[in-house]
């Protein structure tokens, strides 16, 4: 009986042993299928997003996700997953647009340290004389890896990624942010300096 | 008579030295970004009659989909116990368990990331013997045990990755 203890001790000393490394490897952080739906709660605010289907823009078959019930386009593919963006101005009643593309938002596979960035740069005349000078850069590494509780659940090897974005037209903003994603499920936290946006329910897709 | 019948399994019995060639083939969930790969390794065996004790240690880099400079390294030492379940003079069927210690990296271009993970294998394979060569060519399969704790929460995660084996030793 002594001994039957012993190697279950043993067996779990060795468990212990383990750090999910192979799990995480195995993981999609990221899911976008289909019928997948997550709710935030946002400062106090319920928000919504959920994955629609597809759809052709910008000459790529993109993923359409919902982010409250609206649109946006995204690419998957095993390296990186990328974000439609398109900015425009309208002057004079003609709408100009600034930015059309997609740009990058994780590079993929998720490995701790890992670091990657993209800047779209360009000049925009408008109405013939004036320029507008457009800037979107998006610079983010992952920082670690830790287990987050939230009202959905408690969710273990979630990669922390911070983000710096910087755009650039007219005026100029910035932002810093992190987000926390869990395997299977995609994003379940994401802190913009004290505000926090945390996931209370899911629901993966088939 | 009897020495005859003695003479393979004196013949069969010793110790081995050799390496081994393969192809690992990751899957539940490791495909999405980790493509098939070679296998090299090596592995000191003792034979007795029908079964085998082996110490063997293996090492695979899985490399990352569409030229991603991504890679996982797995570098395993296993020690496994087979059954010769068909044995007939100078070949058969055998099959085998293995308990294993993994050392993972994974690797994107200057970050990395590494850990440990246990495994267990169980094989099935075709072995020859002719003179002091032993040939084997088996299926191996591979599940990684991993744990993993957040407060009251306990997970336990198993990574299968099968492979395909051929190996040959010198027996003396």
């Amino acid at each position: 009986m002594r001994s039957k203890h012993c190697v279950a001790l043993l067996g779990l000393c060795l468990l212990a042993c383990s750090d999910m490394t192979i799990f995480r490897a195995g993981h999609d952080y990221f899911p976008l299928t289909s019928g997948t739906r997550w709710t935030y709660n946002d400062a106090g605010f319920t928000s919504i997003d959920s994955v629609g289907g597809d759809s052709t823009v910008g000459g790529r078959n993109a993923i359409i996700v919902f982010r409250d019930f609206s649109p946006e386009f995204w690419l998957k593919g095993p390296t990186e997953i990328r974000r439609f963006a398109r900015r425009s101005v309208i002057r004079a009643g003609a709408e100009y647009v600034l930015e059309e593309r997609y740009g990058l938002e994780y590079q993929l596979p998720l490995v701790k340290g890992a670091t990657w960035e993209e800047c779209f740069r360009d000049t925009v005349v408008l109405m013939g004389t004036d320029t507008v000078f457009v800037k979107d850069s998006v610079s983010a590494r992952v920082a670690g890896t830790e287990n987050v509780e939230t009202q959905a659940g408690t969710f273990v090897e979630c990669y922390q990624v911070d983000f710096y974005r910087e755009v650039q037209t007219d005026t100029a903003a910035t932002t810093q942010y992190s987000e926390w994603l869990a395997p299977g499920v995609g994003v379940v936290k994401r802190r913009t300096g004290t505000e926090e946006r945390v996931l209370t329910e899911y629901q993966i897709g088939p | 008579m009897s020495c005859l019948l003695l003479l393979p399994i004196v013949l069969l019995s010793g110790f081995d030295l050799g390496g081994r060639v393969g192809a690992t083939f990751p899957s539940a969930g490791l495909e999405t970004y980790h493509a098939s790969s070679a296998l090299l390794g090596g592995f000191v065996g003792y034979s007795t009659g029908r079964s085998r004790f082996e110490l063997g240690y293996s090492y695979s880099e899985l490399p990352g989909r569409q030229a991603s400079p991504y890679h996982m390294d797995i570098q395993e030492a296993t020690l496994a116990y087979g059954y010769e379940f068909v044995q007939r003079p100078g070949w058969g069927f055998e099959a085998s368990a293995a308990a294993g210690y993994a050392l993972v990296r994974r690797a994107l271009l200057a970050a990395s990331e590494s850990g440990k993970a246990q495994s267990a294998h169980i094989a099935v394979g075709f072995v020859q013997h002719q003179g002091k060569s032993r040939l084997s060519l088996g299926f191996d399969n591979c599940v990684f045990v991993e744990l993993a704790r957040a407060g009251t929460t306990t997970r336990l995660a198993l990574s299968y990755i099968p492979s395909l084996r051929a190996g040959v030793a010198y027996a003396f």
